[in-house]
């Protein structure tokens, strides 16, 4: 009986702790997204959330997951309109360290 | 623009996701794994094709880490780096659910068409990417780019491409209407865009795109996605011939 108890509440558990790591993941990439020059700490926590978050879910996780997952496309989506001038390709790249002022 | 594209590319996937029995629970699982994969492949590409420049001022790393860093992670973004990254994380997703990777790509491909074709519009609209310089009615002229050179007549092949693309999405949906064996679409994919990529790079004038041997990069990766693309193509007679 014990046994079965212990068995039963492993996946749940789990499940419980990938859902609040993808919802800390997708806050943290919320917050972070707006901060001028750490933003890709948002963009990576962001995709980090994505993949929890869907991994909770798939386990059977909804709401704390479902946050989770809402917050991290909501900040990743946030990266191609903040970070990346061109997104299709690497011209916007030019010199992007010899043009720094320093 | 590409925002547009993938959101597009998405519902587009999501509609067409009964025709191949997948659930629209897992296409846009999948989808968000193919975005995430995508993300990072098409920066470590960015970064490795960079990578001269990134070396030669490492110095600055230690003076202002912040700028170098976001300078780094906000440059930009390498297409074929994105598709491959995309791939892998897609074959990842399929294989821990265990789900039809081949139908899954099958299913995917002419939304990545679709998405190209609205991010190459983008690259036209911020002025990157920009073609050679050209004479005639055929130049288009910048006039405030931050990124083409302004005021010369520059060949549109941004807009070029991005017609191709929504070309390639139509025929891949006309091919897909029947029933294909698995592989074949997404192969069709790789064998047409890659000959297609590999045309346009020579009309092409921005030289940040990393050249070896006189060849861009991305000509280098559309030579090795080619025979990727014709073994996907015949999997199923491969298959066949194997057993």
């Amino acid at each position: 009986m014990d046994e079965n108890l212990q068995t039963n509440e492993t996946p749940s558990q789990n499940n419980n702790n990938l859902a609040v790591v993808g919802l800390v993941l997708g806050i943290v990439a919320c917050v972070f997204i707006f901060i001028p020059l750490i933003g890709y700490i948002g963009t990576l926590c962001g995709i980090g959330g994505i993949v929890v978050s869907v991994m909770a879910r798939k386990q059977g996780a909804s709401g704390m997951a479902t946050a989770g997952l809402v917050l991290s496309i909501i900040a990743t989506a946030f990266t191609f309109i903040f970070f990346l001038a061109c997104v299709a390709c690497a011209a916007a790249g030019a010199g992007i360290l010899s043009n720094l002022p320093y | 623009m590409l925002l547009l594209g993938g959101i597009f590319g998405t519902l587009f996937s999501l509609c067409r996701s009964s025709k191949y029995d997948i659930k629209r629970e897992d296409t846009l699982y999948a989808l968000l794994f193919g975005l995430s994969g995508g993300l990072i492949g098409a920066k470590i590409l960015f970064l490795i094709v960079n990578f001269k420049e990134i070396w030669e001022y490492r110095n600055l790393l230690w003076k202002n880490p912040g700028l170098y860093l976001n300078a780094l992670f906000g440059g930009g973004l390498v297409f074929y780096g994105g598709l491959i990254g995309g791939c892998i994380f897609i074959y990842l997703y399929c294989k821990k659910y265990k789900i039809s990777y081949l139908k899954v790509l099958d299913l995917l491909t002419p939304s990545i068409a679709l998405a190209h074709g609205f991010g190459r519009i983008g690259c036209f609209l911020a002025g990157c990417c920009y073609g050679m310089p050209v004479g005639g009615s055929l130049g288009i002229a910048f006039e405030n780019s931050p990124v083409a050179p302004n005021n010369i007549p520059l060949f549109p092949v941004q807009l070029v491409e991005s017609g191709f693309n929504f070309a390639l999405c139509a025929v891949l949906l006309i091919y897909a209407k029947k029933d294909r064996s698995l592989g074949k679409v997404a192969g069709l994919y790789l064998l047409i865009y890659p000959v297609v990529r590999f045309l346009l790079e020579f009309l092409r004038s921005d030289s940040a795109r990393g050249f070896i041997s006189g060849i861009s990069t991305s000509q280098i990766i559309s030579i090795f996605l080619l025979p990727i693309g014709f073994i996907l193509f015949r999997a199923h007679k491969i298959k066949r011939k194997l057993k």
